[in-house]
């Protein structure tokens, strides 16, 4: 009876309604499935209680319909301004009282139900296929870069996963991968194993990531600079394939042996610029034309592990070969577009190396009150490294006499090796439930030694050889101290600190620069350093209530480094660190963080963090120069960092998520005091993140997501220098709708919309890029 | 006579016009019934949370170690940090718990779940299971210098926080401090090239890499924490004599006017050189 009376009520409230507004609507003559619930909103309007679903059918459409006629009516009757507000807010006044009416006693609902649908676990295999495309307007590469997607259509695998029974007894097999076409992106796993006996996995990956080879833009001429490949988009691909087996027999020590084949290959943006003429009656040169990398790397690794548990103890022993062929370069125009002044640099930089490492560990806990665990290093490296920076007209030319005007070399070789020890002592002790005390200690000693020769250039027709050695000894210790206790209930404090001290030598000889008594002399020092590295922090966490915690936190750290220059016969002492005889860093910090859960369903995790570093140097007093001895503070660095997260669901079928950060951070050099070519380093920024996620019904998902990234830290110090300051906006758009068409099959789309400006290149950077994608996953 | 109709401008009536989309969109929507509710993990319907103790029943491997993580320190006695602990991250795991772990908990990051990256797109969102979003709850910052235009390819799913921190064990970094590995190793397994031994060393590379790349993402190309002279100048003290500028007692004066002091045919050898005492090339 209760039923029939609201139905009464509400389909009598819609009549009157269609009275007045001399306008009908619709009843569904098909009746509903038993289960099937009113809506929050009309649940609320003036309806108590639950419906059967028949009724609800016919309740749900009338009232539908009404609230579409009342609209029109209304539409009809009010000026279009007034209209649209009035129009809104009703709506708002209906979303709110709906809000208040949602429906929050369904089935409780596990997060696989969400994200998965139902039956996450009986279906255990998928594939999820892609297609889409990348459009972009604008700076190419620069979205390419930013976005790291490839400008056109891309298709295949986004996601793979298959498991089931392998070829052998009791062996299961799974292979997990995905292949995007165009993208160069892709990935394959294979693992086949039989539980607690052996396993094997292969492993094979590439991914593209893309630079923007743009360089500076001058101002007064309207002048953009760019690579030698010009605005063309640079890729460098990385990737590895790897084998990895295992034996894992109960009793026995469990044996791992792995392969890795990784590299690095393509061309990559540099923040080297060569010089341009950019005022050429007074031939004002600033360095504004980049350079880009060749980069060419391929290592080889082999691990072997043997792990075993016993007298309580885990062992541990690795060794690790690794074989590295580094193929690198740089090619540089000069004075790009400048008839008769421009030229090219190659820069080629050739390196093989072996490195050997072998490790034991032992971890151990001791009557549940004491952790240790200790373990040892050895590593040994041998490099054997050429290379070469030829001017010449073109990219990999031969040494041609009289190009350029800098120093050059040809044939230079040479090696490096290097010998590392290791081994360090940690201890977790718990006297007391509420203590815990961690000490620890880490010794290295490690040397090296290096040399090379070749033949140095000039511009005029001169070469001179050159030979160049270098080593080094030192010894690390570090000790530390953890603490934490508990004993005030809702409460954690914890400190710790870390001091580190280092004795070694730096002995550097040769080295080319000077060719025919032009340049520098060669270098002749030998520097005693010693170092002592203090780190103190303390932290507390409380929660005063179930909703609320406040987390504190702070450091101390004090880098002082000594050096004893026994000779440096550098005339000028611009060898570093050859002209002074005291650094110290030194850096302040403090946080602390606000976790807020307002409503069940609201939230709140505010943040902030400054940060304060202090670089000061006293220099090696040189009477020549004016250089006293006083100690002088070289760069003050602070920051400001604010955050803060919102999550609500302010509606059970509304989820809102946002972010947002303020960074305020500076660089202050007394450069910027002596100079207008120099200013204070500006590396401020702030970023706000707003994400609504709507179930639109029961299979059906809307997600949307807005993204907004500002710096403003260009300032157009042309005149004086060269402009570097960051200054660049990003707004981007994304929607996903997500369908459950069946448990089995899921299907969805998304778009976004990209729109970035660059102030530094004065909009050459700018680009507007569109993605397309839709997916569609079939689990079985 | 007062005219009462007020109008939009052209800006104003788009945004009225998409308010009202958007609230026809919700109004229309809320006319259908669901039985799903929206969630935001690490909370879903129907979960709550029953404390680290519990998870130490089953998982008595991983809680036995994460007493020496830098994430214990977190964890209180007391109701009101009951879920402070693995629960922080993997969110409340009653279900998880009463199902006898045949329901995962809301982050369990296993394969199957929502993919963990995007394979390549820098969405503006992460997608809600990988492992990034959990971290970002707590780390903001970190999730903003993931955002800014140069960064780590972390958004786009190639690499993730664990590859460099340890959630479960130890310091969080998984070198430095008292570990066998020094802080650099984790920079150079996939940077080998800035390894060396070179010739003629950069000092600064004693004090890290981060001493001039912020590894997550950063304003500057490279990851730099500045992207002009200031960035070398922090140490290399300048002496102003007359109108000279002095940097380590050579003239630089007109050198500082064109470009950084890594450009322009300078110091290019920024991580060391196997030639120039100066690092110049």
């Amino acid at each position: 009876m209760k039923t029939r009376r609201n139905r009464t009520s509400l389909t009598e409230n819609c009549r009157n309604r269609r009275k007045v507004l001399e306008c009908g609507g619709k009843r569904s003559a098909t009746p509903l499935s038993n289960g099937v619930r009113l809506p929050g909103w009309i649940r609320a309007f003036g309806v108590i209680g639950s419906l059967e679903s028949d009724v609800t059918a016919a309740a749900l459409h009338d009232a539908s319909a009404c609230f579409e006629t009342f609209l029109r009516s209304l539409s009809q009757c009010i000026p279009s301004g007034t209209r649209l507000a009035a129009s809104l807010f009703i709506l708002l006044l209906l979303m709110g009282v709906s809000v208040i009416g949602a429906d929050t006693n369904g089935p409780p609902m596990s997060a696989q139900d969400f994200f998965e649908g139902n039956g996450t676990n009986t279906y255990n295999n998928w594939v999820e296929l892609t297609t889409g495309g990348f459009l972009t307007h604008g700076d190419r590469a620069k979205a390419e870069s930013v976005q790291n997607w490839n400008n056109g259509g891309f298709g295949g695998i986004q996601d793979l996963h298959l498991q089931g029974n392998g070829p052998f007894t009791n062996t299961t097999v799974t292979l997990d991968g995905h292949s995007i076409y165009d993208e160069h992106n892709y990935d394959v796993n294979a693992r086949m194993e039989r539980s607690g006996k052996w396993f094997m996995q292969l492993h094979a990956n590439n991914f593209r990531t893309w630079s923007d080879d743009i360089g500076g833009f001058y101002p007064p001429t309207g002048a953009q600079y760019y690579g030698p490949k010009g605005s063309s988009p640079l890729a460098l691909d990385r990737g590895e394939y790897s084998f990895l087996g295992g034996v894992t027999l109960d009793g026995l020590p469990s044996i791992t042996f792995g392969y890795t084949h990784s590299y690095r290959y393509g061309n990559e943006d540099s923040t080297i610029w060569a010089p341009v003429h950019v005022n050429p009656p007074a031939a004002t040169v600033q360095g504004l034309a980049p350079s880009l990398y060749n980069i060419d790397e391929r290592v080889d690794a082999f691990d072997l592990n043997a792990k075993k548990f016993i007298w309580n103890t885990d062992l541990a022993l690795g060794l690790h070969y690794e074989h590295g062929d580094l193929n690198n370069g740089l090619d540089t125009t000069f004075y790009p577009g400048e008839t008769g002044v421009q030229y090219d640099r190659t820069i080629a930089d050739k390196n093989t190396y072996d490195l050997f490492t072998a490790t034991a560990t032992g971890e151990k806990w001791i009557k549940q009150h004491v952790f240790v665990s200790a373990g040892g290093m050895v590593a040994n490296m041998d490099n054997n490294f050429s290379g070469s920076q030829i001017f010449g007209n073109g990219f990999g030319v031969p040494y041609v006499p009289g190009m350029g005007v800098g120093l050059g070399y040809y044939n230079m070789a040479g090696d490096s090796h290097l010998q590392d020890y290791v081994m360090d002592l940690n201890v977790l002790t718990i006297p007391m439930n509420t203590l815990c005390i961690t000490p620890g200690i880490r010794a290295e000693k490690e040397s090296w030694n290096a040399n090379s020769t070749g033949i140095g250039t000039l511009a005029v027709p001169a070469q001179q050889s050159f030979d160049s050695q270098s080593s080094r000894d030192v010894v690390d210790v570090c000790e530390s101290l953890d603490l934490r206790y508990t004993g005030f209930t809702n409460w954690v404090l914890s400190a710790g600190g870390r001091w580190e001290e280092s004795d070694g030598n730096l002995d550097q000889f040769g080295g080319l620069s000077q060719v025919d008594g032009i340049g520098a002399p060669p270098a002749t020092n030998y520097v005693d350093d010693t170092s002592l590295l203090q780190k103190y922090s303390a932290g507390a966490s409380w929660y005063p209530l179930r909703r609320l915690a406040f987390d504190f936190g702070g450091y101390y750290k004090y880098d002082s480094y000594n050096y004893s220059a026994d000779a440096n016969s550098t005339p000028d002492g611009e060898t570093y660190p050859g002209y002074f005889s005291v650094q110290d860093f030194q850096t302040f910090d403090g946080s602390c963080r606000v976790t807020l859960h307002l409503l069940q369903s609201l939230t709140l995790i505010s943040r902030y963090e400054y940060q304060l570093s202090i670089i000061d140097t006293t220099p090696t007093p040189d009477p020549a120069f004016g250089i006293t001895g006083n100690e002088i503070q070289t760069s003050r660095m602070h920051s400001h960092v604010i955050g803060q997260n919102v999550s609500w669901v302010p509606w059970s079928r509304l989820s809102l998520n946002a972010g947002f950060s303020y960074v305020l951070s500076t660089t202050k050099t007394p450069a910027s005091q002596e100079t207008a070519a120099i200013l204070n380093a500006e590396n401020n920024y702030w970023t706000l993140n707003f994400s609504p996620s709507l179930v639109l019904d029961d299979k059906t998902d809307l997600t949307l997501n807005y993204f907004y990234y500002q710096a403003d830290d260009y300032q157009n110090n042309s005149s004086s220098g060269v402009p570097l300051g960051a200054g660049s906006r990003e707004h981007a758009v994304t929607a996903v709708l997500t369908r459950r068409i069946n448990p089995r099959l899921r299907v969805s789309l998304q778009y976004g919309y990209y729109n970035y400006n660059d102030a530094l290149t004065s909009g050459n950077s700018n680009f507007q890029a569109h993605l397309v994608m839709a997916k569609m996953m079939l689990r079985f | 006579m007062i005219n009462r109709h007020f109008k939009f401008n052209k800006n104003g009536r788009r945004t009225v016009v998409l308010a009202g989309a958007t609230l026809l969109l919700l109004a229309a929507i809320s006319c259908t019934t669901v039985y799903r509710t929206a969630v935001v993990l690490p909370n879903y319907p129907g979960a709550t949370y029953i404390g680290s103790d519990q998870c130490d029943t089953c998982h008595d491997d991983v809680c036995k170690d994460f007493a020496t993580a830098d994430h214990a320190r977190l964890m209180a006695r007391g109701n009101n940090a009951l879920n402070a602990g693995c629960e922080s991250c993997h969110g409340p795991c009653s279900v998880h718990s009463d199902s006898g772990g045949d329901t995962l908990p809301p982050y369990s990051f296993k394969p199957g779940r929502e993919s963990r990256s995007s394979y390549g797109a820098r969405l503006t969102d992460p997608p809600a299971r990988s492992q990034e979003t959990v971290c970002y709850q707590c780390h903001a910052d970190v999730r903003a210098q993931f955002e800014l235009p140069i960064h780590h390819p972390v958004p786009e799913g190639e690499m993730a926080c664990s590859d460099c921190h340890d959630p479960h064990k130890g310091s969080i970094m998984r070198g430095g401090g008292t570990a066998l590995l020094s802080e650099n190793e984790m920079c150079l397994r996939c940077h080998p090239a800035e390894r060396g031994p070179f010739v003629f060393e950069h000092q600064a590379l004693r004090e890290g890499c981060t001493t001039c790349h912020n590894p997550h993402g950063s304003i500057n190309d490279k990851l730099l924490v500045a992207r002009d002279s200031n960035l070398c100048l922090r140490c290399h003290f300048v002496q102003n004599v007359g109108t000279t500028i002095l940097i380590g007692g050579a003239d630089h004066t007109i050198r500082l006017q064109q470009g950084t002091c890594w450009t322009a045919g300078c110091h290019e050898a920024v991580h060391g050189s196997r030639v120039n005492p100066a690092l110049q090339f």
